[in-house]
């Protein structure tokens, strides 16, 4: 397995699901699975970002909640260790000050960038495979 | 007979993906469906922290059912994951070291093959045989698209297991290798995304032309640029290039004494129990006719462009399975 497509069509199916965006204090929790057929190591997180309802969290805006640590995206970089199973979501912490209600309809949009470790396409050089998904949820 | 079927439950990357099954309810699933005696996995998909953490609980439930379903392990799907650690690339050390707990774990499951792939080096193999030969495990090195058993990275193995020469290094052949058309499906999916029938025309013809895959790729995508064709369907028909060999059935024999499981990629099966894009006549009679019996798992890869409401993935693993009973029937002569 297998050298795939740069933009498969269908991995992406499970990435956002009709459940997947809490509001909390802070802003939002929004669960994010990966479009992979395997899991793969925290440190093959390169890139996330996600836009709830209009508003845009990057790299430095967003964190990764996991087992009580709150962690940024270079945290993961190191934590070639700890995996991302392939059935479990990664809960990310997406600020905003003023979060939509419970119940409101909303647009949300995950660009996730991750390094396959295993395919190699050039000298020192593995594929990164982008994804970008985007659905309407209701906030929970 | 001498191919014994069964199914790797990578077929059902989909429903698993979604979160549909727990790994003993998947199996209990082959099992009831009777898509054995073979089962095979992999571990970084179906196992929660594979290789050295998973649970002595899931283990044994894995082990459970299995033996509930009267299934037998047949090949456990290893990866190399050199570049876990960007800017800090696997050496040779390192990476024997991360293969080790995975043959290991298989020996312990029972499965008698580990299935490698083909980035790993000579050096790595030469220094994992001893491992293997102590779990008394197999290592099945993949040959899967765009390689095939006489592609230049395949040669430099062949060359290496022949200087070693032991039973535990050895192949996995992967129909992927050597398929005669692009399934129509996925042009349909090309087509869906935006593919004009001229542009699917150019990506047929670039297919077949002579050349390395990624050459192909590239005269198919100045084509498409002068069609004018869209940049998504573009993209994705790189996996037409990657996926998708051309070698010859006829060459496996060159490797059948090599050979330790089998991967019986398909897409496709029609009414008539043929596949159009993989000749499974002349497969079955390549590895059929050997005088050795082989496992083969029935590998379903449509779900890279078919979801779960498109194709349910266990009803297409029987019918590629009758279509590999019929063609076996006719080697043997019990048809």
């Amino acid at each position: 397995m297998h050298v795939q497509p740069e933009e498969p069509m269908t991995l992406e199916a499970s990435v956002l699901r009709e459940d997947a965006v809490r509001r909390t204090r802070q802003g939002y929790e929004v669960d994010v699975h990966l479009a992979w057929y395997r899991s793969l190591p925290l440190s093959c997180v390169e890139d996330l970002s996600i836009v709830v309802a209009g508003k845009k969290a990057s790299r430095k805006d967003i964190r990764v909640l996991r087992d009580g640590r709150s962690l940024t995206l270079d945290d993961l970089a190191g934590l070639a260790d700890e995996e991302w199973f392939v059935q479990d979501p990664l809960t990310v912490l997406v600020p905003d000050v003023s979060p939509l209600a419970q119940g409101s309809e909303t647009e949300v949009e995950v660009t996730l960038a991750t390094r396959i470790p295993y395919i190699i396409i050039g000298p020192e050089q593995a594929l990164v495979k982008p994804t970008h998904v985007a659905r309407k949820v209701t906030v929970r | 007979m001498s191919v014994s079927l069964g199914v790797t439950v990578y077929s059902m990357t989909n429903e698993w993906l979604a979160g549909r099954y727990t790994l003993p309810e998947l199996i209990d699933e082959v099992g009831r469906r009777g898509l054995g005696p073979g089962i095979e996995l992999i571990g970084f998909q179906s196992l929660r922290g594979f290789p050295n953490r998973v649970s002595r609980d899931d283990l044994r439930a894995l082990r459970d059912a299995i033996e509930r379903n009267e299934l037998v392990p047949t090949s456990l799907a290893s990866n190399a994951d050199v570049a876990r650690k960007a800017g800090a690339w696997m050496g040779t050390d390192e990476s024997v070291e991360y293969m080790r707990p995975q043959i290991e774990l298989a020996g312990q499951l029972g499965f008698p093959v580990v299935r490698t792939q083909i980035g790993l080096t000579p050096e790595v193999l030469e220094k994992l045989e001893p491992i293997a030969a102590r779990a008394k495990v197999h290592l099945g090195m993949e040959l899967h698209a765009p390689e095939g058993p006489n592609t230049p990275k395949v040669l430099a193995t062949r060359e290496l297991y022949e200087r070693i020469d032991s039973e535990y290094l050895g192949f996995i052949p992967d129909f992927s290798a050597c398929m005669r058309a692009i399934p129509p499906g996925m042009l349909d999916k090309l087509r869906q995304s935006g593919l004009s029938q001229s542009g699917a025309d150019a990506l047929v013809r670039a297919w077949q032309s002579p050349g390395a895959p990624f050459q192909r790729y590239a005269t198919f995508v100045q084509k498409a640029g002068k069609l004018g064709e869209p940049e998504l369907p573009v993209r994705q028909a790189t996996l037409v290039f990657t996926m998708i060999g051309r070698e010859n059935p006829e060459d496996w024999r060159e490797v059948l004494p090599q050979v330790r499981h089998i991967h019986g990629k398909f897409y496709d099966v029609d009414d008539d129990l043929i596949s159009p894009s993989i000749d499974y006549e002349a497969l079955m009679t390549v590895f059929g006719e050997a005088d050795a019996t082989f496992t083969m798992s029935s590998e379903w890869e449509g779900h890279a462009y078919l979801d779960t409401e498109e194709q349910d993935a266990f009803e297409i693993v029987i019918r590629h399975q009758e279509m590999c009973r019929k063609f076996l029937g006719r080697v043997s002569g019990e048809a």
